[in-house]
């Protein structure tokens, strides 16, 4: 009976000091602190900044021939993109996009679509869902001399191709197109409503 | 048998207790401090603040539905208080994103103030976040203007 009373009395203490415990008040900061929680919180996710690829990486990645080469490039950049499905990339960054009937649609955007059919031609497209976006990698194509210096009239998705070539990279062939028909039925492009601008970069066309 | 059920009374007693102590030593530190502990699901109360470039924003969120706002716009150094009422809804439908729990607040007059989603909000048992936070967004849809604001000391 001696020893069941004070330590009855501890318990209730102790029951007593743990109730005055919150965690939600033990994770409160001082008002002067902000800055340093805002900037700590940039730091402990970084990435998914980035909507598309740069210029330099995709005139990197022209060298490329199959999805391997592909995935071994973006395996470094795989903080902005997600490998999604086979020859599919997307980039982790989504937002608001308006289509034609004034939708609005929140996608990644861009994509990078690689062929992975067997004996297909190979293709990889870049392609940016909104035309600032697309101004902005053209200016940056455009910073390493790449000037326009073809367009071709496609029947089969009615837009204009645009060619573009540089002297400081001789043999590649920038093509870039407003389309909606960006990749016929494969991940994001089953029904295509917004306007789709695609960047394909080739060597020796 | 029968013992075994005393024992499962004895620890109910216990957990009850412990609770009941808890609520009634939580209500004294509020009443005497004038703050507010958080306990689990009530994590929205309490003083909440953001600061940008353009200005400091601080809100607490009484219990009991009460509200005090203070804004500062810079450069001024002036603090604007308006004090009023908040309404937190939507809870009821849990982690249903068709039931994002909402945040309005009137003045005294009755006018609204904002009414934003509440995008995230900090768990009671949280591990991760070192600083509470609250995400307070105009619509419900993903990666676009969003407002963090973090729980201040009171």
């Amino acid at each position: 009976m001696k020893i069941i009373l004070p330590c009855t009395r501890f318990i209730l203490l102790c029951l007593l000091l743990s109730s005055c415990k919150s965690n939600s008040n033990k994770r409160a900061i001082n008002p002067e602190d902000l800055d340093k929680a805002a900037i700590a919180e940039q730091q402990s996710t970084p990435g998914q900044v980035r909507s598309t690829l740069n210029a330099a990486e995709l005139i990197a990645l022209s060298a490329c021939k199959d999805l391997p080469c592909v995935q071994l490039f973006m395996k470094d950049r795989s903080s902005d993109f997600v490998h999604a499905k086979k020859g599919e990339f997307a980039s982790m960054y989504r937002s608001a996009v308006t289509d034609t009937s004034g939708k609005s649609l929140v996608i990644p955007m861009s994509t990078l679509y690689v062929t992975v059919d067997a004996g297909a031609d190979w293709r990889m497209a870049h392609t940016v869902h909104t035309k600032t976006l697309s101004d902005q990698l053209l200016q940056e194509f455009a910073a390493v001399k790449f000037q326009l210096s073809d367009s071709v009239y496609s029947n089969k998705s009615t837009e204009f191709k645009y060619h573009y070539r540089s002297a400081q990279y001789p043999g590649l062939v920038l093509s870039q197109t407003k389309t909606f028909a960006p990749w016929r039925a494969r991940g994001l492009y089953y029904t295509v409503t917004w306007p789709c601008y695609v960047f394909e970069l080739y060597k020796g066309e | 048998m029968f013992r075994y059920m005393i024992y499962l009374g004895i620890l109910l007693l216990l957990v009850g207790g412990y609770l009941v102590i808890r609520k009634w030593v939580d209500q004294r530190v509020e009443k005497n401090t004038d703050t507010e502990v958080v306990r689990e699901n009530e994590e929205y109360l309490g003083t909440w603040a953001s600061k940008s470039d353009t200005g400091f924003t601080l809100f607490r969120l009484h219990r009991g539905g009460k509200l005090t706002l203070r804004l500062v716009h810079y450069p001024a150094t002036d603090t604007t208080t308006i004090a009023g009422t908040y309404v937190y809804a939507g809870v009821e439908g849990g982690n249903n994103i068709k039931y994002f729990p909402r945040l309005y607040t009137f003045n005294e007059k009755g006018d609204t103030l904002f009414n934003y989603y509440i995008r995230y909000l900090t768990k009671y048992d949280m591990t991760i976040d070192q600083v509470d936070k609250m995400i307070l967004s105009p619509n419900n849809v993903f990666d676009t203007m969003a407002f963090t604001f973090y729980r201040i000391k009171q």
